[in-house]
Parts: structure tokens; C-alpha cells; sequence
């Protein structure tokens, strides 16, 4: 296994690097000027060409990539163009809060995924079946901004029983910490959940016509053990094969769902960073999306091997 | 076969445990109340003041006026005197002041029970150091050429007298502008790690792009004051975020709100608009491109511009359609030049015809905002109706303003100026569109002269000088005023004693919550 894993390192180091050739090149893609951002709209000339000065933006590009990369390796992320401050503090301040975030929202998506799943893979009247398939669609055609926006109308503005926005860190008071989770992680969840059920509850209706189905309601058991024992079991994989995916595009939707809710993550961070052209900033979070991805592929790879031996075998 | 006993208790459990989970996490305490804390009731104090804010603080231009720094910058620092919503200037950390028979010596006295948080009296030495940091390209001072024109001395302990070589009417506009810092600190203000005012609160944290914390600063020179214990200031630059977070209770106070939400709120009972300064939006056009290199056709241009329908359609009628870029506020403000450029379609055309520059095609550039997609669109019939053929360059915002530093927006371009408040003096030299260096690319030495004229005129003599050069830029007509429109703070109605100076700054000395 570990033989394994160190051949995969060079491929891993060779993805960073040409990263960071595309993080660094991306931001200076958009049009306009960090030192005018900073400088303001209204600075004279002299002011723009003062704060370029001090930023370094003066000097030529392969210089300033190769001062960036030379301290991204000496673990030296930067310094923030805009706020002054060192970029690993400003990762380190918000990483929590999408960490949150992202881990109870896929709580909530694994539990109600496999809830809908159940339900609708269930032998339910067709009634049921049409009311679960009825949410499912519901639910997949909402989009996390627009469930969002609803959530804070209704139980934020309308109805005050939940903060409308903000965030408390859950390490920091638990029970207030997760009144303001709730609504952000459910408007997150509810797509992702959907499309779980439909995969799951599509697994189990094809589960139900398998012969040790039969069998196991020909040797007597109940219709609920036949579920459980049988049908559910054999058909959690494939759900669990979508929660995995399924976590990559929740990361991705916290960047909407964090500016609804006014959440402090790091989405907001890469957004804010993005309009005030803070290179440094938005160069690192590229690179850690870019990484991030990289050892969650590395571990899927190695949870396959672990799991079957044919992968193994067949890298060596 | 009966289904298992079993099955029927999981499920009972795990609603149960469910349910009896969520009430245990939530059932105890609300966050919904979190933000009241213990501030209700009539001005007592204590408690914690919440502001919301679209833009990030930038302690590194506290010496600017930032939109990012409208909502802590007279919380942690003060003036030696600003100016009240008639633009008459108001002691703050000065005592007195007192002019020479020329105008061009000003000595001021300062309060001497003044301390920086940092528990070191405040000197004559720190006002000094203060305005010479205006006078630093770095610190972006909008006034930094005003404060280039003076000579600042400590003559007393808490004294500084000021020289010029010419009277100047922007004085008192710098020192509205200019913070009164800590000369042992500032180097260290940029990141945030020291931030040294003498204001009634205290700077303590701040999360860049996410908020700032103040705490009351138990050594303030006012005694009882302030009310409040603590200020959060939330950055929210989601403009529906933000207006939850006013509605649902988490702000007290918002900036940066849509026009829209801001209309919705004004309806409101509950909720309180406070001025907050305005915006200029001028059209601007380049005289050193075609057809705007002749001025018959930029002149007609201002015939062509249907500012009323602009106040109404973009602005909902809450703004001032003039052609001047002064407020009538000012001292001797030519009311009577004001509609110079009436819509009149016609003239326009004509001047059109006369100049050959019909059917030129105009390329109008603005920052991809609603607001300037909206007056772009009204700007766009208006040209078409008298012959000309614009077409639209929306630029994202930071692409925008590099462009507008760098002069290259090309023939025409729609601005936003945030400088309402300022005295014409200190307009003609900080207000991009018409300094020198303008967009416009627009210079000539009796430009220069009528703008001396007006900074060095005392108050019998201001008002010539200011129809003078009224007249001087309306003919010249490099840049057309659209419209003045005013931006606004929104606070619950709960919140009292609060104020907002010229500019956008908030005020929260005598702030509290009202039951």
C-alpha cells in the first residue's frame, strides 16, 4: 500500500506545480489593478503608482511568480494585498467556519438522502411513492441560493425563529453555533440529498427483483427485515458512492450558500478576494481547492485498493 | 408474519433522539435574540451596537474617505473639527481657531485633556504629524493636494499654526477628512495591529473582509459616554444579506444598500434613513477624441440629457437634477446656472448638424453596476434622439477604476463621485472628473486661474468667483453633472442618538437603544 501511495506522489506534485502556474496566471487574467483597488477610484497617479510600488506589482511577472513560489515552498503563503495580513491567517480564520459548515450540511445530505431513498424505494402506496418522487423533484430543481433566500424569509424575517444571518462557531457556543448552521447546511443539503434519494431509491426497486429477495421473504421474514437485511444493505454502496461525490459540489455551493446567509467562510473570502484583485489570496485558495481534490482523489484510490485487490494488482 | 416490536421502538427512539437532540441544542437559548444582548431600554449604558457594512474596512486609508471605513473611522478616531450637515465647521479635539487679516495663518487651539488609547496625552506634535501623513502619496487623501499648499508647526504644547502662501476654502474640509493619529503607531495601522485614535471606542479585532470589534473606551474624554460597551461591525457585501440582516435583527444600522431595498425600507416605519453625504454621476467625454474634440458637440450633449426623467427612472425621484457640481449649500451657489443645459432636443440637434459629427458613433464606458446600467440606458436615447450612435462598454468594477486612474475610458464614460460635502475649493482639486489629470484630459490656463480665483476668494468674494467658473465648465462642457442623488444609511428606529457627518462617517458617542 505504501508502495502504492508513493507512486502517486510525483503525479500529485507535477498537478500542484502546473497549479500553480494557472492560479497565479488566473487572477492577473481579469482585467484591473490591485494598487488602484487599494488606492481607491479617485487616487491621483502618483498615489496608484506609490501603493504598486510597495505591493511589488512592479516588478516583472516570472520574477513575482517565482517570489510567490519560492515562499509557498518555504511554507511563506503571502502577504494579503489588501488587508496587510499574513494569507495562512486569513485561511486559518475562515477554514472553520466553512469546515462547519460543510460537515454538519453533509450530515444533513447523507441522512435525508438516505431517508428519501428509503421512502421511495420502499413498498409504499403509490401515493407515497408520487409524494416522494414530488419532493425529489421539488428539491433538485431549488437551487441552494433560492432555498436559501426562502429559508431566511420565511423563518429569518417572517416568522424570527432562526438567525437570518452570521455565524457563532460551534466550538465556540454550540447551542447558538448551530442555530445559525441550520438554515445554511438545510439550503445546502436539500439538492444534494435529492439527488442521493433518487439514486438510492433507484438501487432499491432493482434490489427488490433480485432472487435473495425472494428468497429471504420465501424463508418468512417480515417485509421490514426484508428491507433492512436485504434490500437497504445491498443498495447503501451505491449511495455511499454518491455521498463521496457528492461532497465536492457542496464545497462548491458553500460559496453561494455563505454570501446568503452572510457567513464569514472561506468562499466569501475567495469572492471579496476576487473583486479587490488580491492575487495572493485567491492564487493560494486555488491551489488548496487544486490539492484539496488531488488527496481526496489519492485516498479514493487508495480506499479502492484497500477494498479490492484487482486495483492494487493492476497498478503494480 | 407481525412486523418486529423492534422496528416500531427504533423509529420511535430515533424521532425521539432527534427531537429531543435539536431541543436540547436549541430549545435553551435563541440566537435570534443574540443580537438585542442587554442594550434595550432608555439611554443607559452597556450593551453592543451592531452595524452591517458592503465594504471591508481599510485601516490603511483611514487619512481617505472609504466607504469601508464609514462605519469605525469616528468610532476609533477624531478630528480637530468637522463640518455639521450646513457645512459650518465644528470643534472636535480643537478648542479655538483663529485666522489672520490675509487669511493665510490659521492658528488653532487643542484641547488639552485629550489621550490616545494607548494612554499617551495627545500633543500638538501628533496634529502636526497627521497632516503631513495626508500630504504622502501612500495614504491616498483625497485632499492631498490641499494639504500640499500648507506649512503645519507645533507652536505650543497644544497649539499648531498653519501657513499657506494663499487664502484656501478647503482648510476645514481637511480637517473633517484628516484623523488625528498616533504618531508612535501608525507605521503599524495598515494590517490592523495598531490602531490608535482618541475616540470613544476602542479598536480591539479585526477579521479582514469579515468585521471589526470596538469596545467602549473607558478613558474618554466625555464623561458617561459612550452608551455602548461594544460596536460589532459586520462586512456583508451580499446586498440581500444585507438587507436580512437589518430586517431579521442583526444590524442595527446598514450601509450600502440597493436603491431598491432602500425604497422598500423608507415605506418602513421601523426603519430610519440617515443622510449620508451623496454622489455626483457625471458623463464625461474626452476632448481629445473625436466628435468630443468639438465643443459644439459636447455642449450638445448637456442640450440632450433628460435629467428629470433620469431622477425619476434611476433614482426614484429622490435625487437633484442640475448641471452644477456644487450643492446648494454652498456659500454663494448660482442657483440661476443650475438648469443651464434644459432639455432641449432641437438646439441639440442643431449643434450636431453644425459640427459634421452626426451619426458618430459614441462608445459610452461605466462600472457593470445597476444604477450606471440604468442612467447608461437613458443616456443612450438621449444621444440617439439627437444623431449620435452610442453603444455601451460595461467594464467590471475594478477593471472600471483601473482604467479611470489610467485615463484610457475612452471618448465618453458615465463616473460616480461619493464627494457631496465637501466645499467647491476642495471639489475642483479632489474630484476626479475635474482636477487636473482629469479623465476627460481637459487643461487650460484660464481653467486654472478661475479655480485659484475661487479657492483664494473670501466669503464677499466667493460667490462671483463661483458663477465664474459655473459658467467656464458648462461651456466648456467636458463633463455633464447627470444628476446628484443622495446614499443613505438605514438604522432601526430603536436605534437613538446616533449621528452621520458629511461624508458618511457614523457618529455613536451618544448612541443607545431605545426600549
Amino acid at each position: 500500500m505504501l508502495t502504492f501511495l508513493l507512486r502517486r506522489l510525483p503525479s500529485l506534485a507535477g498537478v500542484l506545480l502546473a497549479s500553480s502556474v494557472i492560479a497565479f496566471a488566473l487572477p492577473r487574467l481579469a482585467p484591473g489593478d490591485p494598487a488602484v483597488t487599494i488606492a481607491g477610484p479617485d487616487a491621483a497617479p502618483e498615489a496608484v503608482a506609490a501603493v504598486r510600488d510597495a505591493l511589488g506589482l512592479d516588478r516583472s511577472l516570472p520574477s513575482q511568480y517565482l517570489h510567490w513560489l519560492g515562499g509557498v515552498l518555504s511554507g511563506d503563503l503571502g502577504t494579503s494585498f489588501t488587508t496587510g495580513r499574513p494569507v495562512a491567517e486569513l485561511l486559518a480564520d475562515r477554514a472553520a467556519s466553512t469546515v462547519e459548515l460543510a460537515v454538519v450540511a453533509a450530515l444533513l445530505m447523507s441522512l435525508l438522502g438516505i431517508g428519501l431513498g428509503v421512502l421511495g424505494g420502499n413498498r409504499r402506496s403509490p401515493a407515497v411513492r408520487a409524494a416522494v418522487d414530488g419532493v425529489s423533484s421539488a428539491l433538485l430543481a431549488a437551487p441552494p441560493f433560492l432555498t436559501g433566500l426562502l429559508l431566511v424569509l420565511a423563518l429569518g424575517i417572517a416568522y424570527p425563529v432562526l438567525p437570518a444571518g452570521g455565524e457563532v462557531s460551534l466550538l465556540d457556543d454550540p447551542v447558538i453555533g448551530i442555530q445559525y448552521l441550520i438554515m445554511p447546511a438545510v439550503a445546502l443539503a436539500l439538492p444534494q440529498a435529492a439527488a442521493i434519494g433518487r439514486l438510492v431509491q433507484t438501487e432499491m426497486r432493482r434490489n427488490r427483483g433480485e432472487e435473495f429477495v425472494d428468497l429471504a421473504t420465501a424463508k418468512g421474514l417480515s417485509p421490514g427485515q426484508v428491507t433492512r437485511r436485504h434490500v437497504l444493505r445491498t443498495s447503501l454502496g451505491t449511495g455511499a458512492v454518491a455521498i463521496g461525490l457528492r461532497l465536492g459540489e457542496l464545497l462548491a455551493g458553500a460559496i453561494v450558500v455563505e454570501a446568503v446567509f452572510a457567513r464569514n467562510g472561506l468562499g466569501t473570502l475567495a469572492v471579496a478576494s476576487m473583486a479587490g484583485r488580491d492575487y495572493l489570496v485567491v492564487q493560494v485558495l486555488v491551489l488548496l481547492a487544486v490539492a484539496v481534490a488531488a488527496v481526496i482523489q489519492i485516498l479514493t484510490e487508495l480506499v479502492l485498493a484497500w477494498l479490492d485487490p484487482r486495483v492494487r494488482l493492476g497498478a503494480s | 408474519m407481525p412486523s418486529s416490536p423492534l422496528s416500531v421502538s427504533r423509529r420511535t427512539l430515533l424521532a425521539g433522539g432527534v427531537s429531543t437532540a435539536f431541543l436540547a441544542l436549541t430549545g435553551c437559548r435563541s440566537a435570534v435574540d443574540e443580537p438585542a444582548g442587554t442594550a434595550a431600554g432608555a439611554p443607559v449604558r452597556g450593551g453592543t451596537l451592531h452595524l452591517a457594512a458592503s465594504a471591508d474596512a481599510q485601516p490603511g486609508a483611514v487619512m481617505a474617505n472609504r466607504a469601508g471605513n464609514w462605519m469605525w473611522r469616528r468610532l476609533v478616531f477624531e478630528p480637530i473639527a468637522e463640518l455639521d450637515d450646513q457645512r459650518r465647521p465644528q470643534p472636535v479635539l480643537a478648542e479655538n481657531w483663529t485666522y489672520n487679516a490675509e487669511r493665510t495663518q490659521l492658528v488653532v487651539d487643542l484641547r488639552d485633556d485629550v489621550v490616545f488609547h494607548s494612554g499617551r496625552p495627545m500633543t500638538a506634535e501628533d496634529v502636526v504629524y497627521s497632516l503631513e501623513q495626508v500630504k504622502d502619496a501612500k495614504n491616498a487623501s483625497q485632499l492631498r493636494a490641499v494639504a500640499l499648499k500648507l506649512t503645519v508647526k507645533a507652536t505650543g504644547a497644544h497649539q499648531v499654526t498653519i501657513t499657506m502662501d494663499k487664502p484656501s476654502d478647503s482648510l476645514f474640509d481637511l480637517f473633517h477628512l484628516t484623523a488625528i493619529v498616533d504618531r508612535d503607531s501608525f507605521g503599524q495601522i495598515a494590517d490592523g495591529g495598531a490602531v490608535v485614535g482618541t475616540g470613544p471606542f476602542v479598536w480591539k479585532q479585526w477579521r479582514p473582509k469579515a468585521g471589526i470589534s470596538l469596545e467602549r473606551n473607558p478613558k474618554y474624554r466625555v464623561a458617561d459616554r459612550p452608551y455602548f460597551d461594544k460596536v460589532e461591525v459586520a462586512v456583508i457585501a451580499d446586498a440581500t444579506a444585507l438587507q436580512s440582516a437589518l430586517r431579521g435583527g442583526r444590524a442595527h444600522l446598514a450601509n450600502g444598500l440597493t436603491s431598491t431595498d432602500i425604497a422598500a425600507l423608507k415605506a418602513d416605519s421601523a426603519y430610519i434613513l440617515e443622510n449620508a453625504g451623496g454622489v455626483f454621476y457625471p458623463l464625461g467625454l474626452n476632448v481629445t477624441a473625436a466628435p468630443f474634440d468639438k465643443k459644439e458637440v459636447r455642449q450638445a450633449v448637456g442640450y440632450a440629457l433628460d435629467r428629470e426623467r433620469i431622477k425619476a427612472q434611476v433614482f426614484g425621484g429622490d435625487a437633484t437634477a442640475s448641471d452644477l457640481w456644487w450643492t446648494p449649500t454652498e456659500n454663494g451657489y448660482p442657483k440661476d446656472l443650475a438648469a443651464h443645459y434644459s432639455l432641449q432636443l432641437d438646439k441639440a440637434k442643431a449643434l450636431i448638424e453644425q459640427a459634421g459629427a452626426k451619426g458618430a458613433k459614441v462608445p459610452i464606458a461605466f462600472a457593470n453596476l445597476p444604477t450606471m446600467k440604468s442612467l447608461f440606458e437613458i443616456v443612450r436615447f438621449n444621444l440617439e434622439q439627437i444623431g449620435l450612435a452610442p453603444e455601451a462598454v460595461a467594464l467590471d468594477t475594478a477593471e472600471f477604476d483601473a482604467r479611470q486612474v489610467a485615463g484610457t475610458l475612452g471618448p465618453a464614460f458615465l463616473l460616480l463621485h461619493g464627494m457631496v460635502g465637501f466645499s467647491a475649493a476642495t471639489i475642483v482639486d479632489a474630484m476626479p472628473s475635474l482636477r487636473a489629470g482629469n479623465p476627460s484630459k481637459y487643461a487650460d490656463p484660464q481653467y486654472d486661474t478661475l479655480k485659484a480665483g475661487l479657492q483664494q476668494a473670501d466669503d464677499n468674494g466667493r460667490p462671483k468667483a463661483l458663477t465664474d467658473l459655473s459658467t467656464y465648465l458648462l461651456d466648456s462642457a467636458f463633463s455633464h453633472v447627470t444628476a446628484v442623488a443622495p446614499q443613505y444609511h438605514v438604522r432601526t428606529a430603536k436605534l437613538t442618538g446616533l449621528t452621520t457627518v458629511p461624508l458618511g462617517c457614523v457618529v455613536a458617542t451618544d448612541a443607545y437603544l431605545a426600549a
